[in-house]
């Protein structure tokens, strides 16, 4: 298994080429997860790094590079969306999801199906719940949202998983 | 926790390493980082040139900040100069909803009107209630509108005392949601500039006199990720009722919905989550037990309904539940079980809409005077 974001060294004294090498599998990772495109994720870390590496002095020193990078992830997923909502990217990922009925199979297809119908963040925060293993407010914090909503955004998720498996279970 | 969570937990957590580990990691994304940045302090240092010479270049190249905030502007012989500290952009925020878009907005922001148009002059756009907030960001209802408290206003009529929005005479921000005004940029006076771009199938309108906040606004907006569904195809009613109840209310979740004259479904207008005091209050006043029971809410000439689900812990176990109830807003009523109302305390209401939805809903407006 790979190696989380949040699974790691102390950043104080670190470069950003130390820092961001360490890092970069993860947050590739994480940010597919979260954009749900290899290349959303290539673009939303490349400008999130940018951002950090312009920033590197104060941030390695005032901030925690971790949560500031993820951020910088989930909003550069809303800006994004914003430059190509012409596109009706919804309705495109969902069209894509359900394309092959075999897929439907599996568990772990459902939950990917699951992941890319929900709203973005609603996403982001099962994402940081279930892959980078944080706590509520932990998410609350880099979502910028209160702690219940959170709470609720993950419940939903479970709910619609829940949903989706029975449906398969179905004939 | 139940066993069914916990699997479920497991198969989010399976799954998404599942698709982590396909992901490809060999591209070179922290070189490419770090091109952009050169690239980008070179341009600021190029223009700088081009614009007044080396040495006003080196100034240019020290004022200019990092972090692309707000441009500089200029002396009288057209040389950068710092305009000093930016106004920071709020620290705090809320997610605004109206049909298939949330924004967020400052959280600080009233609540108030939106431009909507009459039905003997269509092409007029009126402020009904407005400019300015009705309602404050705590809930209080000021009653008449506050000029000059920043707003977020849904097209409704809040009031009988209307005046034309589009005069250019803004007195403080606002962000409207679902206007009838084409995309595009407008001077709203005052140093206000008005910016309206299409959103998930509706409008969005920000006016702020800070570009970075106009735009840290519109670049929220997205498909609606409020956990209400945008549009219902009926009112929304309760299925289930928990047979042991739920204790400790952690959070509720409130959608409200209304069905326009002659239309086919019930959309979304307004959006929010209770904390933990409101939905505990509010669920005390659902399940107080000891009142009469209906079969149907009353007659109302306004077609509104607001779900609103209560999330809290199973009485006998670790498990989270949710108890979905429904609240007509003009008979003051509730469902708290399948085909069954009852009369809504005013506490109870005011539980769930001491917020916008004071003014987002034509069953708490009233009567316009």
């Amino acid at each position: 298994m790979d190696v989380g974001v949040t699974d790691r060294p102390g950043t104080a004294g670190l470069s950003f080429e130390a820092w961001a090498s360490a890092r970069v599998d993860g947050l590739l990772r994480f940010a597919y997860l979260v954009t749900g495109s290899q290349h959303a994720a290539e673009d939303a870390v490349q400008e999130a790094l940018a951002s950090a590496c312009a920033k590197w002095s104060r941030i390695s020193r005032t901030r925690e590079p971790d949560a500031y990078v993820r951020r910088m992830i989930v909003n550069a997923h809303v800006s994004g969306w914003r430059r190509t909502r012409r596109e009706s990217p919804v309705a495109e990922v969902r069209e894509a999801s359900y394309a092959d009925p075999a897929a439907r199979a599996d568990t772990g297809d459902a939950v990917w199906r699951v992941c890319q119908a929900l709203p973005r963040q609603q996403r982001a925060a099962v994402v940081l719940r279930f892959y980078e293993d944080l706590d509520y407010p932990e998410i609350a914090e880099i979502l910028g949202v209160a702690e219940p909503t959170v709470r609720s955004h993950v419940h939903r998720a479970l709910a619609a998983l829940r949903v989706e498996l029975t449906e398969e279970d179905q004939p | 926790m139940s066993d069914e969570d916990t699997g479920l937990e497991e198969a989010f957590r399976a799954g998404l390493q599942r698709r982590a580990d396909d992901v490809d990691t060999t591209v070179s994304v922290v070189p490419a980082a770090r091109a952009a940045v050169r690239r980008r302090r070179r341009r600021r240092v190029v223009a700088g040139l081009a614009a007044t010479g080396v040495a006003a270049a080196m100034v240019t190249a020290v004022v200019v900040r990092d972090d692309g905030h707000a441009p500089g502007t200029k002396d009288p012989d057209g040389v950068a100069v710092d305009p000093g500290p930016a106004e920071p952009l709020p620290s705090q925020w809320r997610t605004e909803t109206w049909h298939g878009m949330s924004v967020d907005v400052p959280a600080d922001w009233g609540w108030g009107v939106a431009p909507t148009s009459m039905s003997f002059e269509p092409e007029e756009q009126y402020l009904c209630g407005g400019p300015g907030a009705l309602v404050d960001s705590d809930g209080r209802n000021r009653v008449n509108p506050v000029e000059t408290l920043p707003w977020v206003g849904r097209p409704n009529m809040a009031s009988d005392l209307c005046m034309q929005s589009a005069r250019p005479d803004a007195r403080a921000a606002y962000v409207w949601l679902g206007a009838a005004i084409e995309p595009g940029t407008v001077d709203a006076g005052n140093g206000y500039t008005q910016e309206t771009v299409d959103v998930a199938g509706t409008t969005l309108t920000v006016a702020t006199q800070d570009a970075e906040l106009r735009e840290r606004i519109i670049s929220s907006a997205g498909p609606t990720d409020s956990g209400c569904a945008p549009s219902l195809a009926s009112a929304p009613t309760v299925e289930m009722m928990l047979t042991e109840g739920l204790r400790d209310p952690s959070s509720a979740q409130v959608c409200a919905y209304r069905k326009e004259e002659g239309a086919s479904t019930w959309e979304l207008v307004y959006a929010t989550t209770l904390d933990a005091a409101q939905a505990t209050t509010y669920h005390s006043q659902v399940y107080d037990g000891g009142r009469e029971w209906a079969p149907d809410f009353c007659d109302t000439y306004v077609a509104e309904r607001v779900l609103v689900t209560i999330v809290g812990d199973d009485p006998y176990g670790d498990t989270e539940v949710t108890q979905d109830t429904v609240v007509d807003p003009q008979c003051g009523e509730v469902s708290g079980s399948p085909g069954m109302v009852s009369p809504l305390s005013a506490k109870g209401m005011r539980a769930w809409s001491h917020n916008g939805a004071q003014v987002s809903l034509y069953g708490l407006i009233g009567p316009m005077g």
